[in-house]
């Protein structure tokens, strides 16, 4: 019998496997990063992925089609473009016309007949009321489960788990007192949970899902997902907690994300038995079968996002080739390899970096020369700063921190005032949020946001006269600096393994024999200076895991400043010129100002060339606004300034809106090349890479993390409402970690609608990133081969690898399986 | 659409406002007490004037007003860049902060019910900012059947007022009023007028229980929140600082106002505390404090309720706007607040009760308002124990600034709350009491500092988090703000669902 196989219990438990553990991970706003919302689909195609995820999750994955005939019309699609997506779209569905003019006029009849399938909740006569006071409640949960700042008042349910599942546990020991679902016309609803006394999350699952009807497997695969999609934002939380554990993290509590989708099954279950007493018996049974028969319907589904996908396509593929164009074209002024030199300046691979790379060559000429690299520098680093509560993590969310190092005081600061004065704050904070001491804190001190008001109000008016150019707080480097730095094993991170780390991270930024340096090389991390804005480390670096990078170019130009590290270095047959001192500084991404820090460690001799490089990045920065003012769209705060600084500010940049593309080849081929600040640059020259070792780590590292910053704005602009973070204006922050939008719902995820639309267009166009790679095509084929993860990207569509040929520069596109074809 | 224009000369004309108050400020210091006749007819037999009253009260608060206004506009100009419909809160913005500052200006009980009409319906505007929100709209609504409620109760107690003293002039009214309260028939006519307008106070200001209406306006832009949090809600507490010289001769209003006062901000307290998100807490934090704002009035610490409007309005407005900052500020070390142990709070909360029954025979009972205002003070103030959440702090460096902060801070408070009584001087009564603990004020002080003394008792319970079942239930019920938000919802979700 199939039903038997069917409905046992490991198939079961396989389903609820499957839907919870789909969900990506998201990182709290005090560090976050951007993540591939469809990670962990990606072990099948793109459009398949989307394509199933549509009647989940209730939203389109690809732009509605008059987006992409727009594009058409005023040529950012075009023709060949648009033949050749054909072309290769029937290759699979030869359904599809072959002509042009008659896809585009398939394309202009009426939209898809979109298929949702539906929770109980929003099945039910009243379903908004139920489905939209559910999210709530199964998100106020969450909230307090997880609040550890906000609530002075904690969850008090916590500590009943046996651990392993303590917030279905607290949940359901909860409910034996929580009326709300009464209150809100439920009735029946706490008598129903009654039977799932005692039962863990999965065995609780199996018992609802076979109460409520569900009999086939395919159905409950569906429902489950709908369920854990309609609370995705605190689903990705839970695999947030998941994500981090694996890394060895130790997470605040135990959170396993069955136990939501437990929770929130729970719910549709109470309001099962509410239902039947309400005699909606058909319309049950309606709801019941249209998930059993369910399995019969993928096929006619299976084309619903055809012509979008194909639009897609050719919207990538006209991309594509204008910059392929591009890198063919030799530069203008071909670098001299004979001159070398007076300045290198290491960026980070960022898109934001692009243009300001572009104006300081434009500004120095051949005296400057510009490296990408990602923006930890190589030092996977938790940085401990004195007054704050714990750790900063300041490296890719992918690795494990191999350092570990605390801020000290330098000679102008005093570490006691530092801390003391965040504890006397902190003080009166703590009157302020105390229950009855808030009274008194109002009566005493309210007063004083008056001056807070007004000087807030001022320095938005202030600002648009006066220019910044000092150092922004953040980025202190007078009182504050990074102390020793140890291994997690609590070993001195001494100038033996500095030598050994600095070789390898030299070597990966091409800098591997004494010609290769020049007299300063400036280290630039970036991190964008923001005011009350919930989101500003989302403006940070992301290769430093939602920091700024200052702290890593710090560091690590004291190792390759320190003596030791150089004679060792040299032993092991890399001389640094002695002439050659390593600068930190930091972008700051708002106001695109470069700030030397460290400035005083600059040995004499060569603080005329500091001078000299400190004009033409002031000159590169001046250049760099102007033509960032507009670049992605004019409605932008034109006084540049006052956008850092002002606390009403929503929009204070773009960030990385417009990225598409991330080139992976010697600067010659790009340099000169006006990229838009859309693309992601890595310097790499296959020739110095023995192995292919550095190929390999920048396929499997800095690739990744560009396809996850990728496929975040692709989500949050193509499905804002499921994907994105929503509207800044309606921010409601939630254990100070995320943000719900007004009253309550779930908690929102990737990027807030200001990062991604000027309020009449979207800044971003969802491209999916077209990776250029100047090597040798087996050695790309070999690391493909051999990295699954890798493979899943490319093989999949995630993103496009396209290969340029060093012998010709002749570019070709890799299609699945290994084959290239023209791009 | 952008009407960038426009939306500058609103901005423009807030600040004149400003400008304005600032100017009425000045004259009312320099030339005192002053009406300013703009019209003056007559409808249906009744004498209507539109006049604006130029006084210690009214000059303050419109400064309060403009200024917010000023600021908030201003805020705004960059914060809905892009939104669609930015226009149409600076409309109304303009429209509310005038119909406000109109409200305080008043100088007759017609034009200030008819402006408290006004600013009613701004502020719904302002509400339904997102009209494609169900939850937005659903707010609207349950701010709509509140606020008709607090409507009808002015109505009564204007036209009572008519009857009675056949004028609607402050003056007149509270010149005649002082001449009859003696006569004993006239005493429950009084105090029914007054309760009628402390009932439209307590709507308007979200006391226990018509307060569920404010957690829920979430679903509007920021500025919103903080203009109505900051501005719009003090209404029912001017409302009683003006017409305290008509309140002095109502006892019973005084005495629900104190009781419901003292309520609603332990509730509020209470159900804040166990918030997850930071615009919930802060509507809660508003609902308790404008629960001390009324617990004021019903002391007759008027003066005391003046200052707090004003030192609250600004800190809400501040907190609202600034909630971005609260993720930079969260990474910070410092102190975890924890509740004091329980018999250190026995020992305050006797204090407290000594403390009041002293001030009610103090100079027979002359400032048992400020004794019994300074007692629930003085719990907050031994309230929190604090213990470093991690790291060592210099502890002498620490406790001196505290110390100090506090000292400063008390002394400021003091000689700021003196001289707004200096300041306010004839506009509010100055009630005699009879003096002893056995009278109406005497039990009433005692009452309302007892329910503080519970709320803080069982702010510490909740802050205990112990896994008790009275405790946890106790959780549950303020976690769920006593489920007024979700049978509110249900019932209005039976009269006419919204979609």
């Amino acid at each position: 019998m199939q039903t038997l196989t069917e409905n046992n219990s490991a198939t079961i438990q396989a389903e609820i496997e499957d839907s919870a553990r789909k969900i990506a991970p998201a990182w709290p706003l005090q560090s976050t990063v951007a993540v591939n919302p469809f990670w962990f689909l990606r072990d099948r195609p793109f459009y398949d992925a989307l394509n199933q995820l549509t009647p989940v999750i209730h939203a389109d994955l690809f732009m509605p089609l008059e987006y992409y005939l727009d594009r058409f019309q005023n040529g950012a699609i075009s023709e060949p473009a648009l033949v050749a997506a054909l072309e290769a779209a029937r290759e699979r569905w030869p359904e599809l016309p072959a002509s042009v003019a008659e896809f585009v006029v398939l394309s202009r009849s009426s939209d898809n007949i979109q298929r949702r399938h539906p929770t109980l909740a929003e099945h039910l006569k009243d379903g908004p009321y139920w489905q939209r006071n559910v999210t709530n409640e199964v998100g106020r949960y969450a909230a307090a489960y997880f609040d550890e700042q906000q609530a002075l008042a904690k969850f008090p349910f916590s500590a009943s788990g046996s651990g392993a599942h303590a917030f279905w546990e607290g949940w359901l020991a909860a409910q034996k007192y929580d009326r709300a679902m009464h209150a809100l016309g439920a009735v029946g609803f706490s008598e129903a949970l009654a039977e799932l006394n005692g039962l863990g999350a999965a065995a609780a699952i199996e018992v609802m899902l076979g109460r409520m009807g569900l009999r086939t497997s395919a159905g409950r695969r569906v429902y489950l997902q709908r369920l854990m999609a309609s609370v995705i934002g605190w689903a990705s939380q839970f695999q947030y907690q998941a994500w981090q554990k694996n890394l060895g993290y130790t997470t605040q509590r135990p959170a396993d994300t069955i136990e939501l989708l437990a929770v929130r099954l729970a719910y549709d279950f109470g309001l099962f038995a509410h239902a039947r007493q309400n005699d909606s018996a058909i319309s049950l049974a309606f709801w019941q079968t249209a998930y059993n028969e369910i399995a019969g319907d993928s096929t006619w589904t299976a084309a619903a996002h055809l012509r979008q996908y194909v639009w897609q396509c050719a919207f990538e593929f006209s991309y594509q080739k204008r910059i392929a164009a591009g890198l063919q074209t030799p530069a203008p002024t071909e670098p001299t390899a004979t001159s070398k030199p007076r300045w290198q300046f290491a960026f980070c691979i960022d898109v934001r970096s692009e243009m300001i790379r572009r104006r300081v060559e434009e500004a120095a000429g051949p005296d400057a020369q510009t490296i990408g690299f990602a923006g930890f520098f190589g030092l996977p680093l938790d940085y401990q700063r004195m007054d704050e509560r714990g750790p900063g993590h300041r490296l890719p969310v992918l690795l494990v921190p191999a350092l570990h190092a605390r801020e000290c005081a330098t000679r102008t600061a005093n570490e006691k005032q530092v801390v003391g004065d965040a504890f006397i704050l902190s003080f009166f904070r703590n009157l302020r949020k105390g229950p009855l001491s808030s009274f008194l804190f109002v009566e005493l001190f309210g007063i004083l946001s008056i001056e807070n008001m007004i000087r807030n109000t001022w320095q938005s008016i202030l600002r648009t006269l006066r220019r910044g150019h000092q150092l922004p707080a953040r980025f202190d480097d007078r009182h504050r600096g990074p102390g020793p730095a140890f291994t997690p094993g609590g070993e001195r991170f001494d100038a033996a393994a500095q030598a050994e780390r600095a070789r390898q991270i030299l070597k990966q930024m091409g800098l591997s024999e004494t010609k290769d340096f020049a007299g300063l090389v400036f280290l630039v991390g970036h991190g964008s200076v923001t005011t009350n804005n919930a989101f500003a480390s989302a403006l940070d670096c992301g290769a430093c895991g939602g920091h700024a990078g200052d702290i890593n170019v710090r560091l690590l130009a004291a190792m390759l400043n320190d003596p030791d590290v150089r004679a060792r270095l040299a032993r092991n047959g890399l001389t640094i010129p002695e002439t050659t001192h390593f600068v930190p500084a930091v972008h700051e991404t708002v106001t695109d100002d470069v700030f030397v820090l460290d400035a005083d460690r600059v040995p004499s001799a060569l603080r005329e060339e500091l001078r000299a490089a400190k004009r033409v990045l002031k000159n590169a920065s001046a250049q760099t606004r102007l033509e960032r003012q507009f670049v992605r769209s004019p409605v932008v705060d034109r006084h540049t300034f006052r956008r850092s600084r002002n606390w009403s500010e929503l929009r204070p940049e773009w960030g990385l809106a417009g990225n598409a593309c991330f080139i992976v080849a010697p600067r010659e081929r790009s340099a000169g090349l006006n990229l838009g600040s859309r693309a992601f640059l890595h310097d790499y020259d296959w020739k110095k890479d023995d192995n292919f070792q550095i190929l390999e780590a920048i396929m499997t590292a800095p690739m990744v993390v560009t396809n996850w910053i990728n496929m975040q704005y692709y989500a949050s602009t193509a499905a804002p409402g499921v994907f994105g973070a929503g509207n800044k204006v309606l921010h409601n922050l939630v254990n100070e970690t995320g943000v719900v939008e007004g009253n309550g719902g779930d908690l929102r995820v990737g990027l807030p609608m200001q990062s991604v639309h000027d309020g009449e267009r979207f800044t971003h166009e969802p491209l999916r990133l077209s990776v250029f790679i100047e090597a040798p095509r087996d050695a790309i084929e070999g690391i493909i081969a051999k990295h699954a993860t890798v493979r899943e990207l490319v093989d999949h569509g995630w993103l496009h690898l396209i290969h340029v040929n060093p012998d010709d520069l002749s570019v070709t596109r890799r299609t699945a399986g290994g084959k290239y074809g023209p791009v | 659409m952008r009407r960038h224009f426009s939306i500058r000369a609103v901005h423009v004309v807030l600040w004149a406002l400003f400008f304005i108050s600032a100017g009425f400020f000045a004259w009312n210091l320099l030339y005192g007490t002053t009406t300013l006749p703009i019209v003056r007819g007559t409808i249906a037999g009744l004498d209507v004037s539109l006049a604006l009253r130029i006084d210690a009260l009214s000059s303050l608060l419109f400064v309060m007003v403009s200024l917010l206004g000023g600021a908030i506009g201003r805020y705004a100009i960059r914060y809905l860049d892009g939104e669609a419909r930015q226009w149409y809160f600076f409309q109304y913005l303009l429209f509310t902060v005038c119909a406000v500052s109109l409200f305080v200006l008043s100088d007759n009980l017609l034009m200030l019910f008819a402006m408290w009409l006004a600013t009613s319906y701004g502020l719904h505007k302002l509400l339904n900012y997102y009209e494609d929100r169900p939850q937005a709209i659903l707010a609207a609504r349950k701010k709509i059947i509140i606020s008709r409620v607090g409507d009808l109760a002015l109505i009564g107690a204007i036209v009572l007022v008519y009857r009675m003293f056949g004028t609607f002039e402050f003056s007149e009214i509270f010149a005649a009023a002082d001449q009859i309260a003696g006569d004993s028939e006239n005493t429950g006519m009084l105090a029914l007028i007054g309760l009628l307008f402390a009932a439209g106070a307590m709507s308007k200001s979200a006391q226990f229980p018509l307060h569920f209406w404010l957690p829920e306006t979430m679903e509007t832009p920021t500025p919103v929140s903080a203009l109505m949090h900051a501005g719009i809600i003090n209404a029912g507490g001017f409302l009683m600082i003006r017409l305290s010289p008509l309140m002095e001769h109502a006892y019973a209003a005084q005495l629900l106002l104190a009781l419901v006062g003292a309520t609603t901000a332990v509730f509020g307290a209470l159900v804040m505390i166990t918030q997850n998100d930071i615009k919930k807490k802060l509507a809660y934090s508003t609902i308790s404090q404008m629960g001390m704002m009324m617990f004021a009035c019903g002391l007759t610490a008027y003066t005391v309720a003046l200052f707090h409007i004003f030192a609250h309005s600004f800190y809400k407005a501040h907190a609202f706007l600034a909630t971005g900052g609260l993720v930079a500020e969260s990474k910070k070390t410092g102190f975890k607040l924890t509740p004091a142990p329980y018999f250190v709070l026995g020992l305050i909360a006797l204090g407290g009760l000594a403390l009041v029954i002293f001030g009610l025979h103090y100079q027979q009972g002359a400032h048992f308002a400020i004794f019994t205002y300074g007692a629930v003070l003085l719990l907050g103030l031994f309230q929190n124990a604090n213990r470093s959440a991690g790291g060592r702090y210099p502890v002498i460096r620490v406790s001196t600034a505290v110390l100090a902060g506090l000292g400063i801070a008390i002394a400021v408070y003091a000689l700021l709350e003196y001289s707004i009584g200096l300041y306010l001087n004839e506009l509010v009564p100055i009630t005699q009491t009879s003096g002893h603990w056995n009278s109406p004020q005497g039990w009433v002080s005692i009452a309302s500092y007892l329910i503080f003394a519970v709320g803080l008792v069982l702010s510490s319970v909740l802050m205990r988090s112990s896994a008790n079942g009275w405790a946890r239930r106790l959780y549950v019920y303020f976690w769920n703000g006593g489920y007024f938000s979700q049978r509110s919802t249900r019932i209005l979700e039976n009269v006419a669902a919204v979609r």
